[in-house]
Formats: C-alpha cells, structure tokens, sequence
C-alpha cells in the first residue's frame, strides 16, 4: 500500500493503483489501464443530504450513461472507519461496469465526498476497499496540505492552493499561488542522462534564467539562488507595480539514488519567509 | 486516392503490451561517438517531385532518398532493448529499471517512442 494525497484527501491505495486522471477535486485510479476508484469532493455551503445527492446523481447518471444507482448499505467495518463523517451507501451497475460507493460530509471542514470503487476490476477485493476507507482523511490535522502522487510527495502550507498541475514523462509540476506568492515544485527525470555533459547549475541554467552566479553546496548537488531586493527607492518601487511576478527563491538539487532532480522556485514582489521555504524544500521529495 | 482506407486493427492494452517489436531488416545503424545510436533507412514513399527526377523506365536510376534519425540518450536505450524476444511490456519494466523511472512514466514515453518508429516503418510489432 502507498500514500495518495491530492489537494486535501488523503488515503492509501495498493501500489499499482495509479492515477489516470487528477483534477483540481477528482481522482481516477486505474489497475491495468481499467478503471478502480473514482473520488470527488468539494466544499458545501448549508446543509448536506445523502438522500438529495443520490436521487440527483441518479437521475443524471441514468439518462447519460445508462447507470441504475440504488442505496446500499455501508458494511460494518465501513461504517465505524467512517464515524466522523456523516455517511451513505449507493452501487450502480452499467452496461461496461458496476460499483459501489458512499457519500461522506465531514461536519468540521464542509467538504462533500463521493468515493466509488468499480468492483468489475478483478483488482477490486472488500479488503482493500475496507482499508482504503479505514486511512480516508479529507482535511489535515496542521496547517499543511500533504500532496503524494507517483513517486513525488510534498508539504505545502494550506494557504497556497493548487493553480496549475502537469504530469508529463520525465517532467512533473505543481503550482500553487497564494496573495502574494507562486510557488513551483518541480520534478526531472532521469538526471543521469539530464546532466549528461553539464552540471547541476548549468542544467538549471537552462530552465530558467539567474541574473547572478548560484550559490553551490560543497558536494555540488544543491543549487541555490536568491535574487537580492532591488537596490534603490525606484527599482523597488518599480517592483511594486510589477504585473509579471518575478523570482525570489530558487533551489534545484540532485537526488543521485533516486535519478531525479527537484527544484523548487518561489516567485512574488517579496520573498517567502526562510523558514517556510525551508520547510516546503524540505518536505518535497522522492519515494 | 481513391482507394478505400483500412481500417487499422483495434488492439486492447493487454495485447499491444503483449506485441514483441521487431526492428526492421533494412535500418541500418550506427554508432556515434557520443555513444548514440544514427538509424539510415530508404524512404519508399517518394514525394510526387521526386518521381519527376526519377530516370526512364528501366533504365536502373530509381532514386531512393535514405533518411536518418538520430536517437537520444533514451531512444538509444530503447532501441537497444529491441532485441526480436521480449515483449513491450518486458522493455517497458527493463527500461524503467535502468532508468529508475515510475513505471507509468516508462509506459507513456517508451509507447511513444514504439508508436512512432512504428510510423516510421522502423519498426514491426509481431
């Protein structure tokens, strides 16, 4: 079993359940290619009723995609893995597939969730759904989001929210923007045939552009920058009317064992405090 | 023009990860220096000038134009992965291994790269 956690849920699922598909509040996993867990949340303003959202999707999923959606009772160990939410039971079944699934409020974060597993997949057994729901969590207990998908996890303050996400062999990002900050996580691979001929700041050097020389650890596997506040009443004044958000913080570093290179690139009209920086950096990592 | 299309066989994944690529008989490769892998292949579909260039009926100038492909680092890897045996799904985990690469990641690029060395005629699956 391995961590999954994506914009605020978090659960664990077998190893080769693989996102196919990530939005901002939607998980698809898929096991050879077919799919196995559907998850969507989001928030509620006022009250939550099982019973309205099971006669809503019903009628919606009946007339598109030929589903028949019937309330299902959750088994037992559902149940009491599931205390704190405010719960319901469904399956359906179509023409390609069949499922069950629940619906979960959770009272103190407001948020909504529709988890489904499609038991038509051989992957499908009662076990591993019944410890999928068991490590279900849908708001963190700190300040912190927890983000784990592939082979990247990391910890970003709640007050940064996802803007823009990319998945692409050998290239993953996460952006996320708050008031006065964007901050990029960056994820390469495989750095041994990236820095084949070149090292670490020159790889850097070619992803985007420094004004200043890096400042390089002893073992030459971190980089860092940071772009001195501009000197002068004018240059800082005309940082403040800045549109484009320009670069504050930089880190790149080299994970040899794992053939991957991270960065993480702070961009705003000021920097971030050091101790958050270091915090996100440090929490960004490999599995 | 005229001619109708076929349709292209429909396989599911199991299948296509089941397919063992076999390189083509007339790629002819070599290596460079930087330790990548030039491919040389004729190129048989001639562009409507070139016929025009093409000598008399008979007269054995039949210009065929040779193309080369310059593989990367990863492609070069790949290709030497070919080997008339294992499957895609086996060049798939072994390319992964090499490279240390999540096994999604491997999928996507190393289908990629099949599918278009595929295109190219580079390549059958058998």
């Amino acid at each position: 079993m391995r961590e999954i956690a994506w914009n605020g849920i978090r659960f664990t699922a077998p190893e080769d359940w693989t996102p196919a598909e990530l939005g901002f509040r939607y998980i698809l996993l898929e096991q050879a290619a077919a799919p196995v867990l559907e998850i969507k949340w989001g928030p509620i303003k006022g009250n939550f009723s099982h019973t309205r959202h099971l006669r809503q999707l019903s009628t919606r999923h009946e007339k598109s995609m030929e589903k028949t959606l019937r309330d299902w009772s959750l088994p037992a160990d559902w149940q009491q893995a599931l205390k704190p939410f405010q719960t319901g039971g469904f399956q359906w079944q179509s023409p390609r597939y069949s499922g069950i699934g629940a619906t979960l409020y959770c009272p103190s974060c407001r948020t909504a969730t529709l988890i489904q597993f499609y038991r038509s997949n051989p992957a499908f057994n009662d076990a591993v759904a019944s410890a999928l729901i068991a490590s279900f969590q849908d708001h963190s207990r700190d300040e912190q989001t927890r983000w784990s998908v592939f082979d990247i996890h990391a910890d970003v303050p709640s007050y940064l929210k996802l803007w823009r996400h990319r998945f692409t062999a050998g290239y993953f990002e996460l952006k996320f923007t708050s008031k006065a900050h964007t901050v990029i996580l960056n994820r390469w691979g495989p750095a041994s045939i990236l820095l084949a001929g070149k090292d670490l700041a020159g790889f850097a050097g070619s992803v985007a552009s420094f004004p200043s020389p890096p400042v390089m650890d002893e073992n030459l596997e971190t980089v860092q920058w940071s772009f001195p506040r501009a000197a002068g009443r004018w240059a800082q004044a005309l940082n403040r009317i800045k549109i484009i958000p320009f670069p504050q913080q930089f880190r790149m570093w080299h994970l040899e064992e794992k053939n991957r290179i991270l960065a993480v690139r702070v961009e705003g009209r000021r920097p971030l405090p050091p101790p958050v920086f270091n915090m996100i950096w440090k929490g960004f990592g490999c599995v | 023009m005229f001619r109708p299309k076929r349709n292209p066989v429909k396989l599911t994944r199991a299948q296509a990860m089941a397919c063992i690529p076999v390189k083509g008989g007339h790629v002819q490769e070599s290596r460079l220096e930087t330790g990548e892998i030039l491919l040389a292949y004729p190129d048989y579909k001639q562009p409507w000038f070139a016929r025009l260039f093409r000598g008399p009926a008979g007269s054995g100038k039949n210009v065929v134009r040779v193309k080369k492909l310059q593989l990367d680092a990863l492609g070069t890897a790949v290709w030497e992965l070919l080997d008339g045996r294992r499957s895609v799904q086996q060049v798939i985990v072994r390319f992964a291994d090499k490279f240390n690469l999540h096994a999604k990641e491997a999928e996507v690029s190393v289908s990629q790269f099949l599918r278009e060395l595929g295109r190219r005629e580079l390549i059958g699956l058998r």
